[in-house]
């Protein structure tokens, strides 16, 4: 039984014609007043339970981190380091520049950091600060090891079909806080290249008004506007008659042609259109922001300026009531290089993230926001070398690998200062405490206060869901 | 021919080596030689493990004798000539083992054992492993894909009712109904069905007369006449040859990253959309793009049409600024493979460059067979300012008018010129003379004479070099072009250009071969063999997507959805039968676009209503049957396209340069001159079709954001079928762009000027806007928002006549910004 009745596919047309407003004659904004808000498809909407977590923040890393250099130290590697990795490769595994799976040994040093003393890397120093936070999830897995399968399988749970995203689904469920914002926001996502694409911020099936709203292109957070948000030459009473309107003749097609979702999406996404004039300049401007919260993400810094802008503008998006952000930041995916590389990614990262989680502890909002951190897998423990013996050693890197890595959680519901599941003594293959992308999930939907397997939505003729018929929730990460 | 020799001694001294090993020779070989094979090479060349790196097997006699990518290890008793022996030595680019030299008595031990022959023990036939079955397996399963297949000669089906159908094409659609007991849709009305036609043939709506006259004509053949007229409009090849740009990496920048102007690309945007309303044959279009450097010509119109279709190969998302320009030659070649074989065969030819395809059947070494015909050929020639490098230009034949045109030009080039250089002298002397007169380590101030001076003489620069960027110059294309001696290309092992492999004959890809493969000149690059394999009615793909493609402008969704993959990852086709009917019915009119258009849009199907229908629609909520027409909305540029000429604003331009590299506030004239951010398109320029603004390489100009919004394509990519998103942004774009807002207001002028009285006004906009009467409720709705609408402005201390006409501005507004004409329905 779907989560929400009234929002299977049978289009909402038929619930509107139900509902006692219905839409020809009154002005389609008296349905969104302050009593009227149940109509909204993006209205909030009571969860299966108590939730620990209303509002998420998705830090995706686009490429895959190297866990071994960063959250799961294995001291066999650093001491086998250039000895030929002794676990048997699975049957048809191919990888260029494998060789004879030579172990690498971690390109960082460890230490115990923080008030938690997490195991972590040194080039994570700020974010080591903020230990006693993290949740780190040392059992990941996912299904490829390839990035585009594998990247819709973090943000949709399938790697092959086209599913809604996560930010979908968790909007489709609880609806939104702040009517005047979209419910599902990307800033500055990937939309080409490995794995990017809208695909991953698409409502797919789902209704439309639940699709990611991007802002800002990939690598320019700086310019991360909406643009168009005003008329400046209407008063705002004069534009709501005019919209109001363009929906009453929208309705009136509408009801020629029974449904369509993506017109009902563009009825919808009107009037959140117009609701945001009043609210999204002021939430996109940083100018507000003190000097001393900018220099807190690193704003205004070379190497942090990008990612921290995306995290300033995350905060100030929960805080304003988005119930699901993500952010992404790019150029993981460490193939050779990974001396020069990685310590490039963590720099423009470590500062920005830990601003973040002290600035959303110090106003409060850590209790009910989840944060997650991933990448759409991790990396091998033996190195890969693409110029096959030419370049020096110190140029190689490490292949993908979806068969462990680690993603870490903070926040809402969340159990900080802790390491929940291994991989083998490589690093290779999770081994305990083993958490595949459904099962991560599976805990968001669960610290939201949905149940993974309840919040269905009915399409040709099945009942889907995130988590297809995977999922369990990793309860011993919990508060 | 160094090559050929070592295989040929290595035959015969194989041949002898094997037929006599002495027993003195086998004991040294499984003391010395086979612990070291199996402890220092086995880890990663063996038949058993996976890792046949190289393709490289040690552990069996025929199999090491064979050798791997790089061809063949030893040359029994010739050490000197052993390829083994100089990759052990570190002698060769080639080293192995990678991860250290091997000691010096091992690499004896091994040029022992070639010197003497290579003494090995017989064995039984080479063992193959059971993994390399079961992919072999796969690989067999694999070439029994549909696409690979023949195109079949299929009769229309019989179908139980036989009342609808209009066309074979309804035959096909009617069966596959028939089987879920479904039924076809009712036509749509005819208003619906002609705004339908004008938006799917020329990317614009009809205007009142238009609609009059279809309606008044009830003669059975009332659609073919109008479809037949739209088909021979100009509008018609702007609106499919966008279709056919955004299967082309076609933008007006250069390089990937920096907007280096693209002078010359708008002459292969001219040729697109000119060939497409020429119905110049598929084939033809195919073969010009492909190797239309090489065909032979008549006359030098002609020859240029020709040259400048190549522009299909030559622009592209280049990284001009690459230091390893070997890398750099290779990705070139790598994207047009991607290119060739997204745009004309629907396969992903791409994944093959660092390995077999992992699901079709397209091995590494089709992927260079195809790679060599590319590498033979030119794409880059020459660099800019000396550092980057350049997209080859070829010289086009010069028309007299043109070369009247270039003689008036270069006059104004040389008057320019010789009036600016004194000035730039005498400045420079005036700047120098008080540079002098400046105390050392001073810096002049704002206003200074000297500040001034060097003000001046910076914008004199700028004028000249401005005047010397834009040059008179004989007409010049981005064009492909052979290399002098085409040799084949060798894998790239692990798709390293510096790691080279096996020498692959240049050719085509198995899977699409119906015959032993061609030939290839030995001067040549193969391209014009590629382009006849490729535009061959016997290539079981070309035609097949070409009219998959047709299906899908017409009706929203190819009958292979996935109308760029037609490999095992892709879509199965809904109607396969009907597939191969218009991959049949293309050819056999001449491979005439215009033909099988028509051909599907007067087919009984595409006539169908949009309406919903609950029972159907629960069969099949994705519409895969086709029981009705889908819904699509106008992409960005057809919304803007369509307002313009709404409010007749659009301009009867055709095509032409379109860049403004003219003015001197748009470029940055550094090294190298690029296209600035905040460049100014002028006015001039933007009541013109979409299609003939400039195009870059990330986003689009400001001046055409609605492309932004409205998912226009990346250009660096094959995009048969665009994404549909749908935001709140495009909302505020709709609402708030100053392009709305600018075409309400001409377009409420235009509603005055040609109806007097409100109720005359709701019904002339509605006929024009959304192509239909106004009904009651248009009217009283109307009114209603109009007359509140200018109460409130008057209440605000407005005049009158300025209120009213602001309310019809708003009005006009709502309808353009309305789904019932966003939609195409």
């Amino acid at each position: 039984m779907s989560h929400h009745p009234i929002l299977t596919a049978r289009s909402r047309r038929d619930f509107l014609r139900r509902s006692a407003c219905g839409f020809g004659s009154l002005a389609f904004s008296a349905l969104y007043g302050a009593t009227g808000a149940k109509v909204s498809p993006l209205a909030p909407k009571a969860p299966h339970y108590a939730p620990r977590a209303k509002r998420v923040i998705f830090l995706w890393m686009q490429g895959g981190p190297s866990h071994m250099d960063l959250f799961d130290y294995k001291p066999r590697l650093v001491k086998e380091g250039g000895n030929q990795f002794p676990i048997a490769l699975p049957k048809n595994y191919e990888a260029p520049g494998i060789g004879r799976n030579l172990l690498m040994s971690p390109i960082s040093t460890f230490s115990r950091q923080g008030k938690a003393g997490l195991l972590m890397t040194d080039m994570l120093p700020h974010l080591g600060r903020m230990s006693q936070e993290l949740c780190i999830l040392n059992g990941m897995q996912a299904d490829s090891e390839a990035h585009a399968p594998a990247v819709r399988q973090l943000h949709t749970g399938h790697t092959v079909m086209v599913r809604p995203s996560i930010g979908s689904w968790v909007t489709y469920g609880l609806g939104t806080e702040n009517q005047n914002l979209p419910g599902f926001v990307t800033v500055c996502p990937q939309v080409s290249g490995d794995g990017g694409s809208t695909q991953l911020f698409s409502n797919a099936f789902l209704p439309a008004i639940y699709q990611g709203t991007p802002i800002g292109e990939a690598g320019n957070a700086k310019e991360a506007q909406i643009r168009y948000l005003q008329d400046k030459a209407i008063s705002s009473p004069l534009q709501r008659s005019q919209v109001d309107l363009i929906q009453a003749m929208n309705k009136r097609s509408l009801e020629d042609l029974e449904t369509d979702q993506n017109m009902e999406g563009m009825i919808e996404s009107f009037e959140i259109a117009f609701r945001m004039q009043a609210e999204a300049p002021s939430l996109l401007d940083l100018s507000k922001e003190t000097a001393a919260t900018l220099e807190l993400y690193g704003v205004g810094e070379k190497e942090t300026d990008n990612f921290g802008r995306q995290c300033l503008l995350a905060r100030r998006m929960v805080e304003s009531g988005v119930r699901f952000v993500q952010i992404t930041d790019g150029g993981w995916d460490h193939h050779g290089q990974i001396r020069k590389g990685l310590p490039q990614r963590c720099k423009a990262i470590d500062k920005p993230i830990a601003g973040l989680l002290a600035d959303l502890r110090s106003r409060g909002l850590l209790e009910d926001t989840l944060i997650v951190w991933s990448g759409e897998f991790g990396r091998t423990p033996f190195e890969q070398d693409l110029s096959e013996g030419k370049a020096p050693a110190s140029e190689r890197g490490r292949e993908h690998n979806p068969k462990g890595f680690t993603a870490w959680m903070a926040g809402a519901g969340i159990r900080g200062g802790i390491t929940h599941g291994m991989t083998d003594e490589f690093g290779w293959e999770a081994v305990e405490g083993r958490t595949h992308i459904h099962d991560l999930h599976a805990t968001v939907l669960h610290l939201l206060g949905i149940d993974h397997e309840r919040l269905t939505y009915r399409y040709m003729g099945r009942d889907f869901r995130l988590t297809d018929v995977f999922g369990q929730v990793v309860k011993d990460i919990l508060s | 021919m160094r090559n050929h020799l070592t295989a040929l001694s290595l035959l015969l001294a194989a041949g002898l080596a094997h037929a006599q090993p002495t027993a003195e020779g086998l004991k040294f070989f499984e003391t010395r030689v086979r612990p070291l094979l199996a402890t220092q090479c086995q880890g990663c060349h063996s038949s058993r493990g996976k890792m046949a790196f190289g393709g490289l097997r040690l552990d069996q006699r025929a199999l090491f004798f064979q050798g791997g990518q790089s061809g063949p290890l030893v040359a029994p008793g010739k050490p000197e000539e052993s390829l083994m022996l100089k990759v052990v030595g570190y002698a060769s680019e080639l080293k192995m083992p990678p991860t250290g030299k091997l000691k010096p008595e091992q690499i004896e031990a091994l040029t022992e054992w070639v010197r003497m022959g290579a003494p090995w023990p017989e064995e039984a036939a080479p063992a193959v492993d059971t993994g390399v079955s079961v992919q072999n397996k796969a690989k067999q399963e694999a070439l029994k894909h549909w696409a690979w297949k023949p195109v079949a000669m299929v009769a229309p089906p019989q179908t139980r009712s036989t009342a609808w159908s209009a066309a074979p094409i309804d035959r096909f659609i009617l069966a596959k109904l028939e089987e879920k007991n479904l039924a076809p849709s009712p036509d749509a009305d005819k208003r619906t069905l002609l705004r339908r036609a004008y938006f799917d043939l020329t990317g614009l709506p009809p205007d009142a007369k238009d609609v009059d006259a279809f309606l008044k004509d009830s003669s059975p053949k009332a659609l073919e006449t109008e479809v037949d007229r739209l088909l021979a409009s100009t509008a018609f090849g702007e609106r499919w040859g966008r279709h056919w740009l955004d299967l082309s990496y076609f933008a007006d920048n250069l390089e990937i990253g920096r907007k280096i102007p693209a002078k010359d690309a708008w002459r292969y945007r001219d040729y697109v959309i000119q060939s497409l309303n020429a119905d110049k044959p598929f084939t033809k279009f195919i073969n010009e793009q492909i190797a239309g450097d090489l065909l032979p010509f008549d006359n030098d119109e002609q020859r240029r049409e020709q040259v400048i279709a190549t522009g299909f190969l030559a622009l592209g998302p280049w990284a001009l600024v690459a230091a390893d320009k070997e890398q750099l030659r290779m990705d070139v070649v790598d994207m047009q493979v991607d290119l060739i074989g997204k745009a004309f065969l629907g396969l992903t030819v791409g994944c093959a460059r660092c390995h077999d395809h992992k699901f079709d059947p397209i091995s590494h070494k089709d992927y260079y067979a195809m790679a060599g015909i590319l590498g033979g050929t030119e794409t880059l020639h020459g660099r800019i300012d000396g550092i980057f490098s350049d997209v080859n230009r070829i010289q086009l034949p010069e028309s007299a008018a043109e070369l009247r045109q270039r003689a008036v030009d270069m006059e104004k080039f040389q008057a320019g010129i010789s009036a600016l250089k004194p000035q730039l002298k005498t400045l420079t002397e005036e700047r120098d003379k008080l540079k002098k007169a400046q105390p050392e380590g001073e810096a002049p101030k704002p206003d200074s004479p000297l500040a001034q001076a060097e003000k001046a003489l910076a914008k004199v620069a700028k004028d000249l070099a401005l005047l010397e960027y834009n040059r008179p110059e004989p007409p010049e294309t981005y064009a492909v072009r052979d290399v002098d001696a085409p040799v084949n290309a060798h894998i790239n092992i692990r798709g390293n250009p510096h790691m080279l492999g096996e020498e692959v004959p240049r050719s085509f890809l198995t899977v699409a071969m119906w015959d032993k493969p061609p030939a290839l000149p030995y001067r040549a690059s193969g391209r014009l063999e590629m382009a006849a394999w490729i535009a061959s009615e016997k290539n079981p793909l070309t035609a097949r997507v070409a009219a998959n493609r047709v299906w899908h402008h017409l009706f929203g969704a190819g009958l292979v959805r996935s109308v760029d993959n037609f490999g095992l990852r892709g879509e199965l086709p809904t109607h396969p039968e009907l597939l191969d009917y218009l991959a049949n019915r293309f050819v056999e009119q001449g491979w005439s676009l215009k033909k099988l258009v028509r051909e599907v849009i007067l087919s009984r199907a595409y006539r169908q209503s949009s309406a919903h229908n609950a029972a159907a629609y629960q069969t099949d909520p994705e519409n895969l049957l086709r029981w009705r027409m889908n819904r699509r909305r106008m992409e960005g540029e057809i919304i803007r396209d369509s307002v313009l000429a709404l409010t007749h604003t659009l301009a009867n331009s055709g095509g032409g340069p379109t860049l403004p590299i003219d003015n001197p506030d748009n470029l940055n004239l550094g090294k190298p001159v690029e296209f600035r951010d905040d460049a100014k398109l002028p006015e001039q320029l933007l009541t013109r079709r979409t299609v003939y603004l400039p195009v870059l390489r990330k986003s689009q100009h400001r001046s055409v954001d609605i492309l932004n919004l409205f998912d226009f394509p990346d250009v660096n990519q094959v995009n048969g079928a665009r994404s549909v998103t749908t935001v709140p942004t495009q909302a505020l774009f709709l609402m708030n762009s100053p392009f709305y807002r600018d075409q309400s207001k001409l377009l409420a002028a235009r509603a005055r000027e040609f109806a007097a009285t409100p109720e005359a006004r709701i019904q002339w906009l509605t006929e024009q806007v959304l192509v239909r009467p106004a009904r009651a409720d248009d009217l009283s709705r109307g009114q209603a928002f109009l007359s509140t609408f200018a109460a409130e402005l008057v209440k605000a201390g407005r005049s009158a006549p300025d209120a009213d006409r602001e309310a019809w501005e708003r009005y006009c507004h709502a309808l353009l910004a309305s789904n019932e004409f966003l939609y195409i329905r």
